[in-house]
């Protein structure tokens, strides 16, 4: 215990812990800057450092980061990263109504405790969570795929038609690139710049940030009044009446999604929020500024911070490229990450328990002056702010891969996002569409390749595949089901 | 005002992301920071230019398989400041696989830096002991293999060996080697090609090694050719240039590499990573990966995944 203490509680853990943490913040709310280009960045650096201040400023670069996405979500309807772009659905409403100081209050609050709640089942069930990760195979991974992809349904309010049409270009743009079974370049055009697919986060910064200095330069429309001097404003206790039970749902869903591998933040968040449409009794008013959206976006993709970890620490499998990062400072600093390491490396592994509750105790601190700053940031005037908006975007799109046409694919969903915002089709399904695409067709084709092409073998494939593809067909049903209901409820009132 | 404002800034943010490379010597790495080429090129780039004299700034430009990176490289100037730091998988697979913009001829060799064997995995404990009786599953019923993604070693090795062994395979591949890692713990996959650090950080034994002799760290395990299978697969890293760089900056770059591959830290990384060192000069390294690419084409052909 006492090496622990000495190994995270000195200058320079202590040091990185903040400096990490608020580091991470600023580079989430910048739109475009993502966690895995800030982890990039402040990789070379600990090359130099001793392994638990490595590793600490890391992880609060990641953590910090998938927090700091929602702070330009609500604040300016640009996710600063794709993780928050189901946050915008609740807090850019929210800000729109003066109320931007208590979405902000909304989303550190259940992003903290998602997080904590995720360090905790990292502390008493990582072995445990591992085994049964590993038990979902491909067939059971696209059960839940499906699963999340009925969130487009739900985030597509008043107009249904549309949002399925949305989702449904998304999976069609996740089909640009190789082929992920054959290696074959499909809808390429013979550019091999688009041999690699689309980059998500261009297109999100395209789609959100962009298309929004666009469409405020389109309809001269300038909102600095309703934004400006944001200060965070925490909600009160008695708000959360209600609304614990999405905290602690979302958390766990958070945790699931997050200890599978090829999954991550931004499709927990999303499943989150389906489910927390369908179960709370306030799922009429998601989408146009219901607090409860904005937790189960943001506890969601905080805990999927800490259990991402789980198969990295327990079996010492990257599950995204996220971990595959934190895994590689692990390797020069000379411990090899894998199925030994929670026994042959206990004290580096205790270290980053410590650790990840102490950033997210941190983050809720540092929250405070950043919003501030922020908040003031948006005080500047409007066209300042617009072409703020668009200089990081532009910047964020081209340092992403280092790949020139992804600042081109940008703008083009810049435009493509200013006419679907002109015209009404909701923009986040296109997302959901995009993030989820590669893996469900990778989960469908491996579950046919194991099945001798046989879609129906996946039915009967397990009792855990059968469950999860139960769970999605009620929410499918569930606001069918609703609607029909409803009409006969007005009629009795009627007569 | 505000909208002239904001087209400027607009015109400055392209020309900054246009011309944010200085005239440094450039390291294209095809791969995202954080992987593995990337940890060992950051490696190798410390020495490489202490024994230049000059500033080299590593890029990372990933995406379709190390492709685009590679294809950056051999159209960038061959004037010595771009040089591009590559493995196997952009260089002597992909061309066959897919219209790529570039060929082996489209690059100038500097030199080899690593050679890493790779060995047939399995689970621990599992059923089958001995690749023997994996042979029999595969005659009776059939193998799974998985393999980071298509047209990779671990995929290309396993398609030559249930070729040669005339078993019946099905492919899996995954979105990386940690994910492939995940469905071997969980028994989708039953087996799996990779290097040393792969076997030692998780929960696999290995079958054979697929190198020419027994490795001196890894004496018990038994070679392809021991078990009648001529196979010999390894994944390898070089620096290559665009072509047409002159005679004289070629082997400057050359003895440079020579003197970074020695390096301690580069030394260092190599034993905590298994990674096996190899300097091959210029025109070995020519030869050798235009010997790699023949074979590796020929296997694509074999599995019937190229014509």
């Amino acid at each position: 215990m006492s090496t622990i203490l000495l190994d995270v509680f000195n200058v320079w853990t202590l040091g990185a812990l903040l400096l990490g943490t608020t580091l991470g913040i600023i580079i989430g709310a910048l739109p475009g800057l993502g966690s895995v280009v800030g982890l990039s960045i402040c990789l070379p650096f600990t090359f130099g450092m001793d392994t638990v201040p490595s590793l600490t400023l890391l992880l609060g670069v990641y953590c910090g980061s998938v927090y700091g996405g929602s702070i330009s979500a609500i604040l300016v309807n640009s996710p600063g990263t794709p993780q928050a772009a189901a946050t915008t659905l609740d807090g850019y409403p929210m800000a729109q109504r003066g109320e931007g100081g208590l979405a902000l209050g909304w989303a550190t609050v259940a992003s903290v405790l998602g997080g904590l709640i995720s360090c905790g089942v990292l502390i008493l069930a990582a072995p445990q969570l591992s085994r049964f990760a590993t038990s979902f195979g491909s067939v059971e991974v696209f059960a839940l795929i499906v699963l999340a992809l009925t969130c487009i349904a739900a985030v597509s309010h008043g107009n249904t038609a549309k949002g399925l049409l949305m989702g449904l270009i998304g999976l069609m743009l996740a089909l640009v690139g190789t082929d992920p079974v054959t290696g074959a370049a499909r809808f390429t055009f013979g550019t091999p710049f688009l041999s690699a697919g689309f980059d998500l986060i261009a297109v999100v910064i395209g789609l959100f940030a962009l298309s929004e200095a666009f469409w405020r330069v389109a309809t001269g429309n300038a909102e600095s009044a309703e934004v400006s001097g944001v200060r965070m404003t925490l909600p009160r206790l008695s708000a959360w009446k209600g609304r614990i039970g999405t905290l602690i749902r979302s958390s766990g869903i958070g945790c699931l999604v997050g200890a599978l591998p090829g999954t991550g933040a931004a499709t927990a968040s999303f499943i989150s929020y389906a489910v927390a449409r369908q179960v709370s009794p306030r799922g009429d008013g998601f989408g146009r500024g219901e607090p409860e959206g904005i937790v189960a976006a943001e506890a969601s993709n905080n805990a999927v911070t800490g259990s991402a970890m789980i198969p990295t620490l327990a079996l010492g499998i990257p599950g995204d490229v996220v971990t595959a990062i934190l895994l590689s400072a692990l390797v020069v600093h000379g411990i090899t990450p894998g199925v030994r390491l929670m026994t042959e490396h206990l004290d580096v592994v205790n270290a980053i328990f410590v650790v990840l509750i102490l950033i997210n105790l941190v983050m809720m601190v540092v929250a405070f002056p950043l919003v501030r700053l922020f908040g003031r940031l948006l005080m500047i005037p409007q066209h300042l702010v617009t072409a703020g908006i668009v200089v990081f975007g532009i910047l964020g799109a081209a340092t992403v891969r280092g790949n020139p046409l992804d600042v081109l694919v940008a703008v083009g969903f810049g435009a493509a996002g200013l006419v679907f915002r002109l015209t009404g089709f909701p923009l986040a399904p296109l997302v959901i569409g995009l993030v989820l695409g590669p893996q469900f067709e990778q989960t469908l084709r491996r579950g046919l390749l194991l099945n001798d092409g046989n879609f129906l073998s996946f039915f009967t494939d397990g009792p855990l595949a059968a469950v999860l593809f139960l769970v999605a067909a009620l929410a499918l049903a569930a606001p069918v089901i609703g609607a029909l209901r409803k009409p006969r409820l007005q009629d009795s009132e009627t007569k | 005002m505000r909208k002239t404002t904001t087209f400027a800034v607009i015109c400055a943010a392209f020309g900054v992301a246009g011309t944010a490379q200085a005239q440094t010597l450039e390291l294209v790495v095809p791969f995202g920071a954080g992987g593995g080429t990337d940890t060992v090129a950051r490696v190798f780039e410390p020495g490489f230019a202490a024994k230049l004299d000059r500033t080299v700034v590593i890029r990372n430009t990933a995406g379709a398989s190390g492709t685009i990176g590679a294809a950056s490289v051999a159209q960038a100037a061959a004037d010595g400041n771009t040089l591009g730091y590559l493995p196997i998988g952009p260089l002597a697979i992909q061309p066959s696989l897919r219209d790529t913009s570039y060929g082996l001829d489209s690059f100038d060799y500097i030199c080899q830096t690593t050679s890493t064997p790779v060995f047939l995995l399995n689970k621990s404990g599992s059923a089958n002991a001995d690749l023997a009786a994996w042979v029999a599953q595969g005659t009776e019923d059939r193998v799974v293999y998985g393999s980071s993604g298509p047209g990779t070693i671990p995929h290309l090795a396993m398609a030559a060996f249930t070729t040669e062994a005339g078993i019946n395979s099905v492919h899996l591949p995954f979105d990386g080697t940690g994910m492939a890692m995940n469905a071997m713990a969980g028994g989708e996959i039953d087996l799996f090609v990779d290097t040393a650090t792969v076997m030692e950080s998780n929960d696999v034994t290995a079958l054979a090694v697929f190198s020419p002799e027994r490795l001196e760290a890894y004496p018990d395990i038994p070679t392809m050719q021991e078990l009648g299978y001529d196979l010999d697969f390894s994944v390898w890293q070089g620096v290559v240039a665009p072509k047409g760089l002159d005679e004289e900056q070629r082997s400057a770059l050359s003895d440079a590499c020579a003197a970074a591959i020695e390096a301690e830290a580069f030394v260092e990384l190599a034993k905590k990573t298994n990674t096996g060192l190899m300097y091959r000069n210029a025109e070995d390294f020519e030869a050798f990966v235009s010997r790699n690419a023949e074979m590796n084409a020929q296997i694509l052909r074999d599995a019937g995944l190229t014509q």
